[in-house]
């Protein structure tokens, strides 16, 4: 991830599952001010891609699932987590 | 005790992934857990497995060691399969190896279940007619949301 002049962050979420087909590479980028956090990440992608996620949106960030006051980092590994069906 | 977690493009099977037993293990449980060819009145033909990888390992590797402290159980191994499924296929295994039964039985339920309830692994349907639908699962129990 990189931070773009002093005031905007990239973060690449990953999608899986049911969410792959959402964007080319099962990818999105968005740019993010700094001390957004993952509800307002939640936000920006609903604003994205309107209609094509669900309302109560899963993050994992860093591999762990996330809350929605956790601040995000430009270095941060972002992923959406849909309802997980292994086994 | 030779053991192994994580995820497997290959296939798998009880028989390669049970665990080891020393003289102190009374009790070895291996379960698989197999595709197969019917879910909610449709005949299914395949499965499609797709995983969050690097996640997947860890948290893999964090069921594994939660069994570990949470039961009598001095091993275990735990290997869930992704990619393209037939039915039969092996899709997870899980053995233990405990001094006593009941830990064993114990150990590899929590085992099992836990993979089903946390691992970020997701599964598709695939059809007699080709069609294929993703399967609803278990929603995060940490997650967030607006």
């Amino acid at each position: 991830m990189t931070t773009i002049g002093t005031d905007r962050m990239q973060l690449q979420v990953q999608l899986f599952g049911s969410y792959r087909d959402i964007a080319p590479g099962s990818s999105l980028s968005l740019e993010m001010p700094p001390g957004a956090t993952v509800a307002d990440l939640v936000r920006c992608l609903h604003d994205k891609v309107p209609g094509k996620l669900p309302p109560n949106l899963a993050v994992a960030v860093n591999r762990r699932h996330a809350r929605a006051e956790q601040v995000l980092e430009p270095s941060d590994e972002v992923a959406l987590i849909p309802a997980v069906a292994g086994g | 005790m030779n053991t192994q977690v994580g995820l497997s493009d290959a296939p798998i099977s009880a028989a390669d992934l049970r665990v080891g037993a020393g003289p102190a293990v009374g009790a070895v449980l291996t379960f698989e857990g197999r595709v197969r060819n019917h879910n909610e009145g449709r005949q299914v033909v395949r499965l499609h497995y797709d995983a969050y990888r690097q996640m997947a390992e860890e948290v893999l590797r964090d069921i594994e060691r939660r069994t570990r402290e949470a039961y009598e159980v001095s091993s275990v191994s735990l290997v869930h399969r992704v990619g393209t499924l037939s039915v039969g296929e092996v899709a997870v295994v899980v053995s233990v190896a405990a001094a006593h039964r009941s830990a064993a039985f114990d150990g590899a339920r929590f085992a099992i279940e836990t993979v089903k309830a946390e691992l970020p692994v997701w599964k598709q349907e695939e059809y007699e007619d080709g069609s294929r639908r993703w399967l609803g699962g278990n929603p995060a129990a940490t997650g967030s949301s607006e």
